[in-house]
C-alpha cells in the first residue's frame, strides 16, 4: 500500500486497515433525507438497542458453562445464582471473538468498534467507528438524540480495560458521553428552564462558535497541511456542536417529556466521587426512561468496574483481581464480583420485562422490542478470546432465549454479532466491520 | 530516498519452524493457507506485522504446534517466543515512526493550568478540562482527540477563568501580614469547663466532701466520677477522655486529638487567587515518643462535609513540650473553577493540623488501627502551642493583570471601556496567542459580539467576559501552532544576519524530510517554555524571540539555566518526572492503611514529591545520571527520612538533600519509597513490575506488554501462603511466560528487602489479614519468610541484595543515561522517539560520555538538538 500522499494515509487510518463495507453515513442524517429503513419500519414497534460493558472478565470456574443447551437443564457456574429466575430470558454466546485486537489490555476499547488499536502508523492507539454509531446513523433520526452514551469516569480507568467510552467516531475519537446521572436526567426531561431562556442560550451558544468557526478557518490558512488535518478534529467537533444546536431548534416545540421518576441526586449517588452500584442502577433506570419516553433507541453504557468494586467495599482494583492467579482469597472477590453483575442484569432484565413500551400499540413490554448486549472485551485475567457475551430482549430474530448457544467455529468473529444485531434492530447493514456472516445460524 | 526502515525476524525461528512447524506450513502443504517458508523474514509494513503477530499468537496460545505432534522443548520454546516478542515491539515502534514530523498538538491539561497561571496570574483547579490520552507523555500530541462536549466544556471553563482573573486583577494586592494566629495555651472552651468538673470530683475524692456540696449534679457526678462504672466501662466518649487525659496541658497548649468533636487545632483565612501563603506550627512531642511524631497538615474540602481533607503538607516534630520547635510550610491555594470571587464561603480557606495518619479525622476506629506502629506511646503524642499563617505573598505581576491596570478597568465606566475595548482585546490576543498578532477579522467579530452584548444592556465587566473566553478557546491559545513559514518571513529573516545553525546537526539534508521546516523564532520560544515551564513564553523570551538571538546557542544555552533556577521549572521537574517513572501507577495502587501503618497521608505525599524534588536537585546541580541508580544523598522531607532511619542525618521542614551513610540502601530512584510502592500487586511486592520498571526506566527496554490468551498461573495448593519468590519463580514454569519474565523478575527481586510501601525489611510476612489489628489474633493464619533479594540482571550479571542490584546496574550507566535523553527528547518534542532519530540521539550520547552524562548538560543538548527546532 502506498501510504506516501497524504490522503492515503488518512483514508487507510480511517479504515483502520481493514474493509468496512459501510458507506459513512455521517453522524447524522439530515432531517429531510431521513433513511428509508425508517419507513419500511413504519407500522412496527421501533427497536431499541443497548450494549452494556463490564469491563473485565470473569473467572473460568465462576461464569463459563462447560455445556452448552439449555441454561436451566445444564451445569451452571456458581456465578449464576443470582439469575435463576431470569434464565429463561437470557442467552449466553460462546466462541465470539473479538479476532483484530491483538491487544489484550483495554479490552472494552475495540469491543464495539472491532477494530485492531494498536499499531498504526502515526498514531499510538488507533480505533475506528462502532457499531452502535452505525446504528444511531440508521435508527436515529426519529428522536430527540440520535444515540445516547453513558460512559464511566476518568476515575475507573487506568486498570488495564481502556478508556471511559464503549462508542467511538468514524475517525476513531471517543463519542461525547456522560458520566453525571443528573445530566443524563435533564437530556431527557429538560432543566427548570422556559422555552424563550432556552433559544436565547442556543442563539448565545450559535453565535459564539460560529465566530470560534471563523477563527480556526483563518488558523487553518497559516498551517501546513499536516497541522491543518489535525486541527480537523476542532472544526469537527464545532460541526458537531452546531448540528446538537440545529437538533435542539427542531425539537424545541416539542415539549420535554414528562419525569415519571425523581431527579438524581449526583452528590448520593455518587458517593465519594466514585461510581458503584447505586450509579449503575440509577444509570440503568435512566437508560429505561430514555427508551420509554422515545429520547433516543441506540445507548451504550461502559458500565464503571473499578467503582463497583469500591462500592461492594473491596479495596482490591479491577487489575489485582484480573491477576487471580492461586490467591483464594482474589478468586473469592472474583466470584463476589461477578454475583453482582449477574445480580444488576437480572434485576435489568426484570424491569425491562415489567416496563410497557409506550410505542408498542400491541401493548409490549420494552423487553419484547429490544436488543441488549451486556459483556466486554476480556473474558478472563489478559484473554480476549470468546469473551462474554450475554444477550437479553425480544427483538433478536429467530432466538428463543434460555440457551447456552455455542458457535461451531472457534473464534467467531465478534462483528457477526453485531451485524446481526444492526440488521435485526432494521439498519441495513450488509455487513460490519471484519464480520464473515451472521449470527442467524447458530440461533438454529 | 532513504531505504525503508525494516525489522528482521530472528534466526532462531528457523530451526524451530524446521523441526514443528514446516510439516504443515512449508511452501508445499501450507494447511491453512499458511506458507511458513515463503514468509519473508522481515517486517516492513502493517501486514507483515500482522503475520508475525498471528505466529506468536499461536505460539502464546499453545494451539500451535498442534497437541498431537512433536512438542518444543521449554527453553526452546521460550527462546523463540522471547525473541519474536521483541521483534514485534521493535516493528510496533518502526510503524509508529513518524519520521521526525510532530503533530500539532494542543495544551494539554497541566500545561494549560500553568498557562494560565502565568498568563492571568491565578490558580485554579483543572480537574474539570478534558482529560490527556495515556501515551508515554501528555505532551504527545499523537494521540489527542477533541469530542463536541469537550469543547464545550473548554468554553465553559474559559468563562470561569476569565471572570475569577478579571477580578482578582481588578483587586487591589494586599501587604502581607498576620492573617490569623491561633495560641492553644488557656483557650479551649470545652477543656476549661470539664477542668471546671474535674476539679470538683478532686474535693469529693480528696476533699471528703459529697458530690452536691462540690457543686456536682447527679448526672455529673456520674459522668465525671473517675472511678464510676462509665470511666470503667469505657462509656465516656473520646472527646471525654481526651480532656480528662490532657488536663495538665492545658496551660500550655492543646494535644493534636483523635477525636473530631475536640476543639480542632487550625486556620480560617481570605485567600488571594493570585498569592501564596506560609503556615507556621510550633509543637512538641511527649518525651519517648519516637515514630508518632508527624503532623499533616490539611485544606478542608467543603464538599463532603466534616471529615475530608487534602494533605497539602507535613511536619516532622524535633521539639518537645516544654522546648517545641517551630515548623513552616508554603501552601498554594487552589480555587474551584465556579468559584465565586466575592463569595464569603468560597473564598475563605480553612487550613488545620491533624497527626499524621490516614483518614479522616474523628473516628476512634482510625486510632485503633493506627496504634500498633508504636504500642508504648501515649494515645495523644502531639502537642501544638501555636499556630499561624501570613501572608499573601505574590510573584511577579501577570501580563492580564498589567494589561488591567494599563487600561484602568478597575475604575472604567462603560463609555470609557467602550473606546478602549478593541484595542484591549487586541492585546489579550496577542498575549494568549503567544505574541501572535490576533487576525484583524477575528477581532472585529469579537468586538461585533462584545458591542450586541452591550446593547442587551450588560455592562462592559459582563461583556466582556465572552470575548476574553472566545479568545482562551482559539486554536491559536488552545494548539502550540507553528504556522507555515511563508506567513513568517519577516522573523526568519532577522535571525539570518545572527548566528543561526545548531551544533547538533547530524542529519544530513536528504534525510530530513521536506516538511520539516526550521520553526520560526516564536514557535521555537514557544516549544522551549512549553518544555521548560510548561506554560507560555514570559517577555524575556519574547524579545530575544523578536530579536532574533533566541536561536543563538549561546543565548539560547544562558536561557536554559535561567529558567530551570527559577520556580516556574518545577512544572517541568513534576510533569517529566512523574511520567517517566510511571508515578501515575502510585496513585492507583491497593494499600490499605489499615495493614500498612506506615501509609499515613503525610507518608503518600512527600512519597510522591521525593522523585521530583530528586530530580531537580540532579538538574540543578548538574549531577551525574548514574545517580538515578545510586546517589550518596537523598532528597527528603522530615516524614520520608524517619521512614527511612536517616532522622538523625536530618534537620529543618520541607525536602532536603541529605548525605547518607555508605551502608545505607538508599539513594537513587528505585529505592525511592514511591518507586517501592508503585511496584506492588494488591497488598504484596511485585519483583514483576518493579523488575519490569528497572528495566524500563534505567535499562531503557521496556517489557512488551503481556501478550493475550495467556492462561493465568495457578499455583499447587500445597502452600497457600507463599512466599513472593516462589510466585516469582512460578513463572519460570511456563515457556511462554519465562520468554519476557526471565528477563526482568530477577531484577525485581533485587528489591525484595524492601515491603510494600517501601519500608526495610529482614523478613517477609505472608498473610491473609486485611487488617494490622487482626494479627493480634494468634488463628490468623501468616507465614514469615526470611528476605532472599538475590537476583540476575537481562545480561546475566547476578548480584546478592540490592546493593549488589545497583552495583551491577552501574555498570550500565549508559543505559540510564540513553533513557533519560530519550525520555527528555519525546517529553520536549510531544512525539515518540523513533529510528529516525538513532543519530541525534547517538551523537549526544557520545559527547555527554565524556562528563558521566551530567543531567543539565543533557537537557541542552536535548534543546539544541537538530530535532528541536525543527517542526
Amino acid at each position: 500500500m502506498n501510504l506516501s500522499t497524504s490522503s492515503s494515509r488518512r483514508s487507510f487510518l480511517r479504515n483502520g486497515g481493514k474493509a468496512i463495507t459501510l458507506p459513512f453515513l455521517g453522524s447524522l442524517l439530515p432531517s429531510a433525507v431521513r433513511a428509508s429503513t425508517e419507513k419500511t419500519l413504519a407500522g412496527s414497534t421501533p427497536k431499541r438497542l443497548l450494549w452494556m460493558s463490564m469491563g473485565h472478565g470473569h473467572m473460568e470456574k465462576h461464569f463459563y458453562p462447560e455445556e452448552s443447551g439449555s441454561l436451566a437443564d445444564i451445569a451452571l457456574p456458581p456465578g449464576w445464582d443470582p439469575i435463576k429466575k431470569n434464565l429463561g430470558h437470557t442467552t449466553l454466546v460462546s466462541n465470539f471473538s473479538n479476532m483484530q485486537n491483538k491487544q489484550p489490555h483495554e479490552g472494552s476499547e475495540a469491543v464495539l468498534t472491532c477494530a485492531n488499536v494498536i499499531g498504526f502508523p502515526g498514531k499510538a492507539r488507533h480505533n475506528s467507528i462502532s457499531c452502535d454509531q452505525v446504528a444511531a446513523a440508521h435508527l436515529g433520526g426519529d428522536t430527540r438524540y440520535q444515540s445516547l452514551q453513558l460512559n464511566c469516569p476518568k476515575s475507573d480507568t487506568g486498570n488495564g480495560h481502556g478508556g471511559v467510552a464503549m462508542s467511538y467516531r468514524e475517525d476513531g475519537s471517543p463519542m461525547t458521553g456522560f458520566d453525571s446521572p443528573l445530566e443524563v436526567y435533564q437530556r431527557l426531561f429538560g432543566g427548570n428552564v422556559s422555552k424563550e431562556e432556552v433559544l436565547h442560550t442556543l442563539k448565545q451558544r450559535k453565535s459564539i462558535f460560529d465566530i470560534l468557526e471563523f477563527e480556526s478557518s483563518s488558523t487553518k490558512r497559516i498551517l501546513d497541511r499536516d497541522d491543518r488535518e489535525k486541527l480537523e478534529e476542532f472544526t469537527t467537533s464545532i460541526r458537531d456542536i452546531e448540528r446538537t444546536i440545529s437538533r435542539e431548534e427542531e425539537w424545541l416545540d416539542v415539549p420535554y417529556p414528562k419525569a415519571e421518576m425523581k431527579a438524581p441526586n449526583d452528590k448520593q449517588v455518587l458517593a465519594s466521587g466514585s461510581h458503584g452500584e447505586k450509579a449503575i442502577r440509577t444509570m440503568q433506570q435512566l437508560i429505561l426512561a430514555a427508551w420509554k419516553t422515545d429520547s433516543t433507541r441506540v445507548v451504550t453504557y461502559r458500565m464503571p468496574d473499578a467503582g463497583l468494586l469500591k462500592s461492594m467495599d473491596i479495596s482490591s482494583t479491577p487489575h489485582t483481581l484480573s491477576h487471580y492467579g492461586s490467591n483464594a482469597s482474589l478468586h473469592e472477590l472474583n466470584l463476589r464480583r461477578t454475583r453482582k453483575w449477574m445480580e444488576l442484569y437480572s434485576d435489568f432484565i426484570d424491569q425491562l420485562r415489567s416496563t410497557k413500551d409506550p410505542m408498542d400499540p400491541s401493548g409490549g413490554t420494552l423487553f419484547d422490542n429490544s436488543l441488549v448486549y451486556c459483556g466486554g472485551g476480556l473474558r478472563t485475567a489478559h484473554r480476549n478470546t470468546s469473551v462474554p457475551c450475554l444477550l437479553t430482549g425480544g427483538g433478536f430474530k429467530g432466538l428463543t432465549h434460555g440457551q447456552h448457544r455455542v458457535a461451531p467455529k472457534e473464534n467467531t468473529p465478534l462483528a457477526n454479532l453485531w451485524t446481526t444485531m444492526l440488521q435485526d434492530a432494521g439498519a441495513r447493514v450488509d455487513r460490519f466491520a471484519d464480520a464473515d456472516a451472521t449470527a442467524h445460524s447458530i440461533w438454529g | 530516498m532513504v531505504a525503508k526502515a525494516k525489522v528482521s525476524i530472528p534466526d532462531s525461528i528457523e530451526p524451530f519452524f524446521e523441526n514443528y512447524c514446516f510439516d504443515c506450513h512449508d511452501s508445499d502443504t501450507a494447511k491453512a493457507d499458511l506458507d511458513l517458508e515463503g514468509l519473508t523474514r522481515s517486517i516492513v509494513d502493517v501486514a507483515d506485522a500482522q503475520n508475525w503477530q498471528d505466529i506468536l499468537d499461536q505460539l502464546n496460545s499453545g494451539e500451535m504446534p498442534p497437541k498431537k505432534k512433536a512438542q518444543p522443548g521449554k527453553d526452546e520454546l521460550a527462546k523463540v517466543v522471547g525473541d519474536l516478542t521483541e521483534s514485534l515491539r521493535s516493528a510496533q515502534q518502526m510503524l509508529r515512526d513518524s519520521g521526525g514530523e510532530i503533530a500539532l498538538r494542543r495544551l494539554n491539561r497541566r500545561e494549560y493550568m500553568t498557562t494560565i497561571k502565568d498568563l492571568m496570574g491565578i490558580r485554579i483547579s483543572g480537574e474539570k478540562l478534558p482529560d490527556d490520552p495515556s501515551g508515554r507523555f501528555d505532551t504527545i500530541g499523537q494521540n489527542q482527540s477533541l469530542t463536541a462536549m469537550q469543547l464545550e466544556t473548554y468554553f465553559k471553563f474559559a468563562q470561569e477563568v476569565a471572570k475569577t482573573a478579571l477580578h482578582w486583577a481588578c483587586e487591589p494586592r494586599q501587604e502581607a501580614k498576620l492573617l490569623d494566629r491561633k495560641e492553644f495555651a488557656n483557650t479551649e472552651t470545652r477543656s476549661k469547663q470539664i477542668y471546671e468538673f474535674m476539679e470538683k470530683v478532686r474535693l469529693v475524692k480528696e476533699g471528703g466532701k459529697t458530690p452536691a456540696e462540690a457543686g456536682l449534679t447527679q448526672e455529673e457526678w456520674k459522668k465525671y466520677d473517675t472511678d464510676g462504672p462509665n470511666a470503667k466501662n469505657g462509656v465516656w466518649k473520646g472527646q471525654e477522655q481526651y480532656y480528662q487525659r490532657n488536663m495538665h496541658i492545658h496551660n500550655k497548649g492543646r494535644m493534636l486529638s483523635h477525636d473530631l468533636l475536640v476543639e480542632h487545632v487550625g486556620l480560617f483565612f481570605r485567600t488571594d487567587a493570585r498569592a501564596q501563603y506560609r503556615i507556621r506550627f510550633c509543637g512538641g512531642v511527649v518525651e519517648g515518643v519516637k515514630l508518632r511524631r508527624g503532623v499533616r497538615l490539611m485544606e478542608h474540602n467543603g464538599r463532603f462535609g466534616g471529615k475530608h481533607g487534602r494533605a497539602v503538607g507535613s511536619f516532622w516534630i524535633r521539639g518537645s513540650i516544654d522546648h517545641p520547635s517551630v515548623h513552616e510550610a508554603q501552601y498554594h491555594p487552589v480555587f474551584a473553577p465556579d468559584f465565586r470571587p466575592d463569595h464569603w464561603h468560597q473564598s475563605r480557606k480553612h487550613v488545620f493540623a491533624l497527626e499524621d495518619k490516614r483518614g479522616g479525622p474523628g473516628f476512634e476506629q482510625f486510632y485503633h488501627h493506627y496504634k500498633p506502629i508504636e504500642p508504648n506511646a501515649p494515645k495523644d503524642t502531639i502537642f501544638a502551642k501555636w499556630m499561624e499563617v501570613e501572608g499573601p505573598f505574590y510573584g511577579p505581576k501577570s501580563p492580564f493583570e498589567k494589561l488591567v491596570e494599563k487600561y484602568q478597568v478597575a475604575n472604567a465606566t462603560d463609555e470609557n471601556f467602550d473606546s478602549s475595548a478593541e484595542d484591549f482585546l487586541a492585546e489579550f490576543g496577542k498575549m494568549a496567542f503567544r505574541n501572535r498578532t490576533i487576525p484583524k477579522e477575528y477581532l472585529e467579530k469579537l468586538m461585533a459580539y462584545y458591542r450586541q452584548q452591550r446593547h442587551s444592556e450588560l455592562g462592559f465587566r459582563e461583556a466582556i467576559i465572552n470575548p476574553l473566553a472566545m479568545i482562551l478557546t482559539s486554536t491559536r491559545f488552545l494548539y502550540l501552532c507553528e504556522p507555515d513559514d511563508i506567513q513568517n518571513q519577516l522573523t526568519e529573516f532577522r535571525s539570518k544576519g545572527g548566528e543561526t545553525t545548531f551544533p547538533n546537526q547530524v542529519a544530513s539534508k536528504e534525510q530530513l524530510n521536506k516538511k520539516q521546516k526550521t520553526l520560526d523564532a516564536y514557535s521555537l520560544a514557544s516549544r522551549l517554555s512549553y518544555f521548560l515551564w510548561s506554560s507560555t513564553p514570559d517577555e524575556e523570551l519574547n524579545r530575544l524571540a523578536e530579536a532574533g538571538d533566541l536561536q543563538k546557542p549561546k543565548v539560547m544555552e544562558q536561557q536554559i539555566d535561567r529558567m530551570l533556577k527559577s520556580p516556574k521549572a518545577k512544572s517541568f521537574f513534576h510533569g517529566f518526572m512523574t511520567q517517566w517513572t510511571h508515578l501515575k501507577r502510585f496513585d492507583s495502587v491497593g494499600l490499605d492503611s489499615k495493614l500498612f501503618l506506615h501509609r499515613t497521608d503525610g507518608m503518600i505525599h512527600a512519597s510522591k514529591r521525593e522523585p521530583v524534588e530528586f530530580f531537580k536537585v540532579l538538574v540543578r546541580e548538574n549531577l551525574s545520571t548514574s545517580n538515578l541508580i545510586d546517589s550518596d544523598f537523598v532528597v527528603v522531607n522530615g516524614v520520608l527520612a524517619s521512614k527511612y532511619g536517616l532522622s538523625e542525618h536530618y534537620e529543618g521542614d520541607g525536602f532536603k538533600k541529605v548525605s547518607i551513610p555508605s551502608n545505607s540502601p538508599r539513594g537513587g530512584l528505585i529505592t525511592q519509597a514511591a518507586f517501592l510502592s508503585s511496584g506492588t500487586m494488591g497488598s504484596r511486592t511485585s519483583p514483576v513490575i518493579r523488575g519490569s520498571l528497572v528495566k524500563e526506566i534505567l535499562l531503557n527496554d521496556p517489557p512488551p506488554p503481556p501478550p493475550p490468551n495467556v492462561p493465568e498461573l495457578i499455583a499447587s495448593a500445597a502452600e497457600p501462603l507463599p512466599s513472593v519468590r516462589d510466585l516469582v519463580e512460578l513463572h519460570q514454569q511456563k515457556a511462554q511466560c519465562a520468554s519476557c519474565h526471565a528477563r526482568f523478575d530477577f531484577i525485581g527481586l533485587g528489591l525484595e528487602n524492601f515491603d510494600a510501601v517501601g519500608i526495610w525489611r529482614n523478613q517477609e510476612l505472608v498473610t491473609d489479614a486485611q487488617q494490622f489489628l487482626h494479627l493480634n489474633n494468634p488463628r490468623t493464619p501468616r507465614k514469615l519468610y526470611p528476605v532472599d533479594a538475590s537476583g540476575e540482571l537481562p545480561n546475566g550479571e547476578k548480584f546478592k541484595d540490592v546493593h549488589g542490584l545497583k552495583a551491577a546496574l552501574m555498570k550500565q550507566e549508559r543505559q540510564v543515561a540513553a533513557s533519560l535523553f530519550e525520555g527528555l527528547l519525546c517529553y520536549a518534542l510531544g512525539r515518540d522517539v523513533s529510528f529516525t532519530d538513532r543519530p541525534i540521539i547517538e551523537k549526544a550520547m557520545h559527547e555527554l560520555g565524556k562528563e558521566k552524562y551530567p543531567v543539565r548538560d543533557m537537557i541542552k543538548k536535548v534543546v539544541l538538538s537538530e530535532a528541536f527546532s525543527r517542526s
